[in-house]
């Protein structure tokens, strides 16, 4: 593999992005803000004339790493958003394509050499970042480890930005950046962990709380501006308390490398045809991301059939968003019928994607049985058989809804599939008012018959709910199953029009006399 | 060189037109290594589909593709050594100087990088952009930019050169550099696929051409031969400068030539080869003492 260094893909976007001209003009912005934002605080604050250097060494610090944290994941966030689109929308993408680069080597030239200018800026921000350290007093392992956070975290955003730009289509562009901003912001503004799961921050901008961490096992901050400092930030991870920065690292690197994985997928492939995990992998990053939500969840925070339901509910997003990308358009779908005649394929493709959805959602509703059962008080009420039941719901929901994306994937038109989702979303929102109109949601006795339209009420489903009207949770369930084959039966008609449409045997060439 | 095995690709028509579009409807060909094999047909035939799936940028709908006895679906970059692309539109990196436009795509086709450098010059140099060698791209003309995108394409010196539209957009003094160009790369032994929907673009180049019209191949074969097959005659007159010369008993006794009117100085007739074919019986007709 090239070295990154002289990777093709991050040389040509260094060559652009750092022209001379450029590079000072930036380099000496840089320097100005940071005389300035230096000035400012070791003058004009509180910390400047309470507690000496400790305090605004400590401020610069902190501001510094939230520029350069700000610079590298919103900024370079959007220039990988950028950078395979806009060569989409030039034509250059294909000239990419077809190099001899391996899927590997693009993505890594791009995923460094697209957010290079952030990088620079970055560096030159170091100084300011460098002369607050060293008038801060700060430990050098807290530095060090505050900028693994903020590049390991950087590198996962811009992983997940470039995988972005590339599923990316005509007119979601903006959109795509705006999702890419909100995520940013949601990870800045968590720090002290939730009660349901005992994990700080994962992203980028923790970095400026790390660097106000003291010394590395000292139980009591020991410098003058001990009010300024916090000791190092501890997670419960299966029950054990562990740094969050090693954690940090290692779930941040695995979510990049996951991003990496579906990027290497589908780089140089016909965007016709792009498919961002294969089914086993699709079925991996579900159980990776349900072990760390089992894993940080705090157990004594709510009954367990209430946890149940938390993690079940997250879930729901998961599986949206994997049933999403598993979902097929009509080119594969004509793909599979034309080149892959086979009974196995073509049965798959009339019933896809039930399989993978069943089989997913069914594996982590029984990993959230386990780890409710494990993890639970003791004293509380848990009953096994419904826990089983409202996992069985939760699969029958999501592959009902999947199986009718998939139907309005293939059918012909416009948008069929944006169309499947607003149709869902409208779906739901009418039966929640009509349900809410007609009390179903407030007496125990109507509840059961919610099951059969949204799964809310099966995700509290107990002993006392079940023994008053067992036969309409079970009618709900059967339903939700009936719509299953229902969708089915309408997507292998769908493919069946799809397959009829073939064209008739082609006249051969005629060759000409030589 | 290149062969196509029932290669098909189909798409859906736009909303409210029922069936689908079949652009590629079970091509089979085979292009031999050293032909300028042309494609040529309306827009819409199908020939950027066809040409698209032979480099690996789209995967047929059924079908099978392969280069130099490659595959191209299932050994895409062990393929893609052996091709050199351009494609029917001008898109290049305007923010890059021509030498480090060309020098990336060395590196991207992984060239030993002892032979980068020179070889980017050599190729700029053949493409006449010596003067333009340290200018940015984004300051090139038209014309510039599509010998750009041909440098880029041959920069890595494949043995088959696929070429999509090279001539659209240019004058036509740049249309007959490029012919040159065409014409002496095949000296050189590669292949070049091109296509056009001007047949005359591909006439005067090509040794094989093959037409495609809604995504079938209408015919397959040597230039002459197609064209022959095609009715793709010429109507010729010829008028003689000064008499004495049996023009017309001359014409029927060349091979090819039909319909001859004869009209004393003048005779006009019916010839089925190319433009360098009737080149050459001119010549013949002057050599023979016609004072043409």
């Amino acid at each position: 593999m090239i070295a990154i260094w002289n990777n093709p893909e991050f040389l040509r976007n260094a060559r652009s992005q750092l022209r001379p001209g450029r590079s000072l003009a930036t380099a000496v912005i840089c320097a100005a803000i940071s005389i300035v934002i230096g000035f400012a605080i070791s003058h004009q604050t509180e910390y400047g004339r309470a507690s000496g250097s400790y305090g605004w060494g400590l401020q610069i610090l902190q501001t510094a790493f939230w520029l350069q944290a700000l610079m590298l994941a919103a900024g370079g966030g959007i220039a990988c958003i950028n950078s395979i689109h806009r060569e989409k929308e030039q034509n250059t993408f294909d000239y990419q394509r077809e190099t001899r680069l391996t899927p590997l080597e693009l993505t890594l030239g791009k995923l460094f050499g697209a957010p290079v200018f952030t990088y620079f800026v970055f560096l030159c921000l170091m100084p300011l970042a460098i002369f607050g350290a060293v008038e801060g007093h700060r430990p050098f392992l807290s530095v060090v480890a505050a900028y693994a956070v903020l590049l390991v975290a950087t590198l996962t955003i811009h992983a997940l930005a470039l995988l972005i730009s590339l599923l990316t289509v005509r007119g979601s562009h903006t959109g795509a950046i705006l999702l890419l901003l909100v995520l940013l912001g949601g990870t800045a503004s968590g720090g002290g962990g939730s009660r349901a799961f005992q994990v700080h921050s994962l992203g980028p901008f923790y970095a400026a709380e790390v660097v106000g961490w003291g010394e590395l096992g000292s139980a009591l901050p020991r410098t003058p501006v001990g009010r300024f400092e916090s000791q190092w930030g501890v997670d419960v991870f299966f029950g054990q308390e562990v740094l969050h920065v090693p954690l940090l690292l290692v779930i941040d690197l695995l979510f990049a490398a996951w991003f990496l994985l579906a990027l290497v997928r589908n780089i140089k492939r016909d965007p016709n045809y792009y498919e961002i995990y294969s089914p086993l992998q699709s079925l991996g990053f579900a159980i990776y991301l349900n072990l760390l939500l089992v894993a940080f969840f705090n157990w004594q925070s709510a009954p367990p059939v209430e946890s149940q339901s938390i993690l079940l509910s997250l879930n729901v997003g998961i599986f949206f968003c994997l049933g999403l990308s598993a979902l097929r358009n009509r080119e594969r779908v004509r793909r599979i019928l034309r080149a892959e005649q086979t009974d196995a394929n073509r049965w798959l493709a009339t019933a896809w994607p039930a399989p993978l959805m069943i089989a997913g959602t069914l594996a982590i509703g029984l990993l959230i049985i386990l780890g409710v059962a494990e993890g639970r008080n003791p004293g509380l009420e848990w009953n096994p058989n419904l826990a089983v039941l409202r996992s069985l719901f939760f699969v029958a929901w999501i592959t009902r809804d999947m199986q009718f994306l998939q139907w309005m994937g293939l059918r012909r038109g416009k948008h069929q599939l944006v169309m499947g989702v607003l149709y869902l979303v409208i779906f739901y929102v009418c039966a929640s008012i009509l349900m809410a109109s007609l009390g179903i949601f407030t007496k125990p006795e109507r509840i059961p018959f919610s099951a059969f339209f949204e799964p809310s009420a099966i995700y509290l489903l107990d002993h006392s709910a079940w023994a008053l009207r067992p036969a309409i949770w079970i009618a709900a369930f059967v339903a939700q199953w009936v719509l299953v084959a229902v969708f089915i039966g309408l997507e292998r008609q769908t493919i069946e029009e799809l397959e009829s449409t073939a064209s008739a045997p082609a006249a051969l060439p005629v060759a000409a006399q030589t | 060189m290149i062969r196509l095995q029932n290669v098909t690709k189909e798409y859906d028509l736009p909303p409210g037109q029922p069936g689908q579009l079949v652009a590629a409807d079970r091509l089979t060909m085979e292009v031999p290594a050293g032909e300028v094999f042309g494609l040529v047909g309306p827009n819409g035939a199908g020939k950027t589909t066809t040409l698209k799936m032979i480099c690996g940028l789209m995967l047929p709908t059924a079908g099978r593709i392969t280069v130099n006895n490659i595959d191209v679906e299932q050994q895409a970059e062990e393929v893609q050594q052996y091709i050199g692309y351009l494609a029917d539109f001008f898109s290049v990196y305007d923010d890059l100087k021509t030498w480090e436009y060309v020098e990336h795509f060395a590196r991207s086709y992984k060239m030993e990088r002892s032979k980068i450098s020179a070889r980017v010059r050599e190729v700029i140099g053949v493409l006449g952009l010596e003067t333009k060698y340290d200018a940015l791209v984004g300051g090139l003309s038209r014309g510039m930019k599509q010998r750009l995108g041909i440098a880029r394409a041959i920069v890595h010196d494949p043995p088959l050169l696929v070429l999509d539209e090279p001539a659209s957009g240019l004058d036509p003094k740049a249309r007959l550099e490029l012919k040159d160009l065409i014409r002496r790369l095949n000296r050189e032994g590669k292949t070049v696929f091109i296509t056009s929907h001007v047949l005359s673009d591909l006439e005067e180049i090509c040794t094989s051409l093959a037409i495609m019209e809604k995504g079938k191949l209408l015919r397959v074969g040597k230039i002459g031969d197609v064209m022959r097959g095609a009715g793709m005659t010429k109507r010729v007159r010829m008028r003689l400068a000064a008499p004495g010369f049996a023009l017309a008993a001359w014409l029927a006794s060349q091979p090819g030539v039909s319909e001859i009117k004869d009209a004393g100085p003048e005779a006009e007739f019916v010839f089925p080869g190319t433009d360098t074919e009737l080149a050459a019986l001119v010549r013949q007709a002057v050599t023979a003492g016609a004072p043409l």
